[in-house]
């Protein structure tokens, strides 16, 4: 595993509902909700952080720097602060900095932000448009929006069981949302609807249809890291971060929907940091996964980019309810993206979730039986994957 | 045929844009303050419970110490005293007013912050740190903090 | 009458008259069915017509209407009070549209005042602006695009081989990043190519570059172009004459424009090569 100086722990954790809209709120007051969350679940006052991590995604809100307005809010008034921006990852990458931060011990607790407020981007598609390369690709994309993974799918498995499978996950996710009071859409969905859905929700992109893809979203996620030794004095029940990676691959986007396909930045990143761990059996060994499922069709790829998986074996586990909150390996046990997604602070609320599920303060949403091994995904940019292994106990062995 | 990076016989410089559509929200704290101005022509702020600090304008929470501050409302004076100021002698397509004119720190009376406003009715040569000045409120107003259109000095 | 949130349906109707606007409507010609079910249900005709409304509940089943609203009476009062959101009681299939669904959203919005509770407040005032920023860049291509773009201003393709791998890659880029070593050989390939992957894209999105809003459907292509290998791709719009024909395996080639100045615009599209 990556080298580490000391162990970190998350401590305390805060989140705002995820809604549509939050008018009565401007960007600060809004973080400002979570971070009051955060601090008053770690049981600690703003005088206990040391440093704070902040983060967005560039260019929704068109406000640049806000880092520096929203003091107003985080509460990094007169400390060090940062602020990262990396896309749809941010959330993550802000995990992985403050893990940083505290495991280096320049700071021995360190408080993550990251918050989006998509009610006053006008265009989420087109804000994503504009991160592509300005001289070639920016006139091309669509956002987020794309069939070409679908399409794979459907060459793979045929038309039918693909499209069924896709919308079981949708519904999965939205069953998991209707016990999340945080989640910001809850339809209602059932089983019986699959057909219904799969022929009336509009098409947006090829085979993907409004009902596969995720929410916009207004929310902040705030995160306390601590160091072992302060984790113990604080927290009762403190989650470690095992390990965490991010991977960048250098293609254009359009070279993943290439004549053969690249190994992707997820299969890389699994591939890498189970290794590193000595995981040979990912579904045997965590308990819980919060995926950054942007939709429907590639939340179901995932599934077996993230778990090293053959065959059709990740679509036999949606089949097969191995994935549905009672299952062998509960998946979005929060209803995921699809069903609530502040891009800024998506990612950190994958991690938040499972570390959640960790300390069993999940809600009405927790996993029924015990959750020992968590894993968390982040996504973004022309495919980025940042993965972070939480465990309830210290007690993993150090491989190699 | 290879390229090297010192070959710069075929660069070009590609124009582009970037047009992206947004709407901000000023939040119920900043609404009440903005309404305040529109329709009441009274500049407000509040008051920390913790610190005594006066805000304008105001903020739903204390920046430094967290303390709750929506629900301790003050009206403060329509005059105060330039606190700064700067001279904006260029133009621009996005500043309110053509160059030159006085963008100043106003704190208002009652207050202990200030404020970014524009400063009329005075030669920008003429203008001095502690200058007193008013508010002259807007005809037409926008929602927007020019629904105070700018300050005058106060003659004596 | 079944009640729901402390109203009911026929409640919404009968205010119908005071919350009208008729002069926000002066140019209208619509009619919008209500198929109410459940308890407090009923069948209902609203007609607005040049600045007039006619609403009134009928015995018989709903005419041929502009658009035709189907959904039960509590989804109704508590949408019709903002209680129950009904783009989230759409995707449930809770509330269905048939016709023509600006009506849904665009008329009807100006034509009524909202419906509220008696005595119940005023909705508070937020303030928000909007703004739409517009900024002009300037981008240097360097060396490597530049000779791209070159290439496209006299009708050709040029892409950069890694000297290790021997991957081609299209666009061309500087360092061939999986094995970190400078590209600087450029191979011309192309001008056809096969469709490796594609999207049909219905969802109308504002074009970042003017802020107008993209005519739908639109097609862009992933291309495995000749000579290049397999795991690289070019991304391009397809010809719009085309739309319907376009497979997955098929084709294309490249249609230029007359007037070419080393720019995007000088490739209008692929099209399919019969």
């Amino acid at each position: 595993m990556a080298k580490k100086n000391r162990n970190v722990a998350i401590v305390g954790i805060g989140q705002t509902e995820y809604s549509s809209h939050k008018e009565y709120q401007n960007q600060p007051e809004m973080i400002n909700e979570a971070v009051r969350a955060a601090l008053n679940d770690a049981n600690l006052t703003l005088d206990d952080i040391d440093c704070v991590v902040h983060g967005n995604m560039e260019l929704f809100e068109c406000v640049h720097q806000p880092d520096l307005w929203h003091v107003l809010g985080t509460g990094s008034y007169g400390k060090p602060a940062f602020r990262i921006t990396t896309g749809g990852t941010t959330g993550a990458t802000v995990v992985c900095a403050a893990d940083n931060l505290v495991a280096s011990g320049l700071y021995d607790v360190v408080m993550a932000i990251g918050f989006e407020k998509l009610q006053e981007a006008g265009s989420t598609t087109a804000g994503i448009t504009n991160m592509a390369d300005p001289l070639w690709y920016r006139h091309l994309q669509t956002g987020a929006l794309t069939s070409a993974e679908a399409n794979l799918l459907i060459d793979e498995f045929g038309g039918e069981r693909s499209r069924r499978a896709a919308m079981k996950h949708r519904i999965m996710m939205d069953k998991n949302a209707a016990l999340n009071p945080r989640a910001h859409r809850r339809f209602g969905l059932e089983y019986e609807q699959l057909e219904d859905l799969m022929n009336a929700s509009p098409p947006l992109v090829g085979e993907l249809r409004l009902i596969h893809m995720c929410s916009q979203s207004d929310g902040a996620c705030v995160m306390i890291f601590a160091a072992e030794e302060k984790a113990r004095e604080i927290c009762s029940r403190p989650v470690w971060i095992r390990d965490h990676i991010a991977v960048h691959k250098e293609e254009m986007v359009a070279n993943n929907y290439a004549w053969e396909k690249p190994e992707t930045s997820h299969h890389r990143a699994a591939r890498i940091l189970f290794e590193r761990n000595g995981i040979t059996d990912p579904v045997e060994y965590f308990d819980v996964f919060e995926m950054y499922d942007p939709s429907s069709w590639w939340g179901l790829d995932w599934i077996r980019e993230f778990l090293l998986l053959d065959g059709d074996e990740h679509i036999k586990m949606v089949e097969n309810g191995d994935l549905n909150i009672d299952g062998k390996l509960p998946l979005n046990p929060s209803g995921g993206v699809t069903s609530a997604n502040p891009i800024g602070a998506t990612a950190m609320a994958r991690s938040a979730e499972a570390a959640l599920q960790i300390r069993g303060d999940a809600g009405p949403h927790q996993i029924k039986k015990e959750v020992k091994h968590g894993l968390a995904s982040g996504f973004g940019g022309t495919m980025w994957t940042v993965l972070i292994m939480l465990e309830k106990d210290l007690d993993w062995q150090e491989v190699g | 045929m290879a390229i090297r990076r010192e070959d710069t016989a075929d660069c070009f410089v590609m124009p582009g844009k970037m047009v992206l559509p947004v709407q901000y929200f000023a939040g119920r704290v900043g609404s009440k303050f903005i309404i305040s101005l529109r329709d009441d022509k009274k500049i407000l702020g509040v008051k920390c419970p913790k610190c005594d600090k006066v805000y304008a304008p105001p903020r739903e929470f204390c920046e430094k110490d967290l303390a709750k501050l929506d629900e301790n409302w003050v009206e403060l004076g329509n005059e105060g005293i330039i606190t700064n100021y700067t001279i904006v002698n260029y133009n621009d397509r996005h500043l309110p007013l053509k160059a030159p004119y006085i963008l100043a720190l106003i704190k208002v009376d009652g207050a202990d912050t200030p404020f970014a406003h524009i400063v009329s009715g005075i030669d920008p040569d003429q203008v001095t740190i502690g200058m007193r000045v008013k508010a002259v409120f807007a005809e037409k107003t926008t929602n927007t903090i020019l629904d105070i259109a700018h300050f005058v000095p106060v003659i004596d | 009458m079944a009640e729901y949130f402390g109203t009911n349906a026929e409640a919404v109707f009968a205010t119908m008259p005071e919350r009208f606007i008729p002069e926000k409507v002066q140019d209208v010609d619509v009619t919008i069915g209500y198929d109410i079910t459940g308890e407090g249900g009923g069948i209902w005709l609203v007609a607005i017509q040049a600045g007039t409304l006619k609403a009134e509940k009928i015995d018989s089943e709903l005419p041929e209407c502009s658009a035709s609203i189907k959904t039960d009476a509590e989804t109704f009062v508590g949408g019709s009070l903002g209680r129950i959101d009904l783009n989230a009681a759409m995707f449930a299939g809770k509330f269905k549209v048939k016709g023509d669904i600006s009506v849904m959203t665009n008329i009807l919005p100006k034509a009524f005042k909202k419906f509220s509770l008696a005595g119940e407040e005023q909705a508070e005032e937020f303030i928000s602006i909007k703004a739409m920023p517009s900024i002009n860049q300037r981008f240097a291509t360097g060396a490597h695009m530049g000779q791209w773009f070159k290439g496209l201003m006299n009708k050709k393709f040029y892409a950069a081989k890694c000297p290790s791998c021997g991957r081609i890659q299209i666009p061309p880029r500087e360092v061939c990043a999986e094995c970190v070593v400078r590209s600087d050989d450029f191979v011309e390939v192309g001008p056809n190519g096969t469709v490796a992957n594609m999207d049909i894209v219905y969802y109308a999105s504002p074009d970042p570059l003017t802020g107008k809003v993209r005519s739908t459907p639109y097609v862009t292509l992933y291309l495995w172009m000749d000579g290049t290998t397999p795991g690289e791709c070019l991304s391009f719009d397809l010809n719009p004459k085309d739309t319907n024909r376009i497979q997955r395996g098929m084709r294309v080639r490249p249609v230029w424009n007359e007037v070419r100045n080393a720019g995007i615009d000088d490739l209008l599209y692929f099209e399919i090569d019969d």
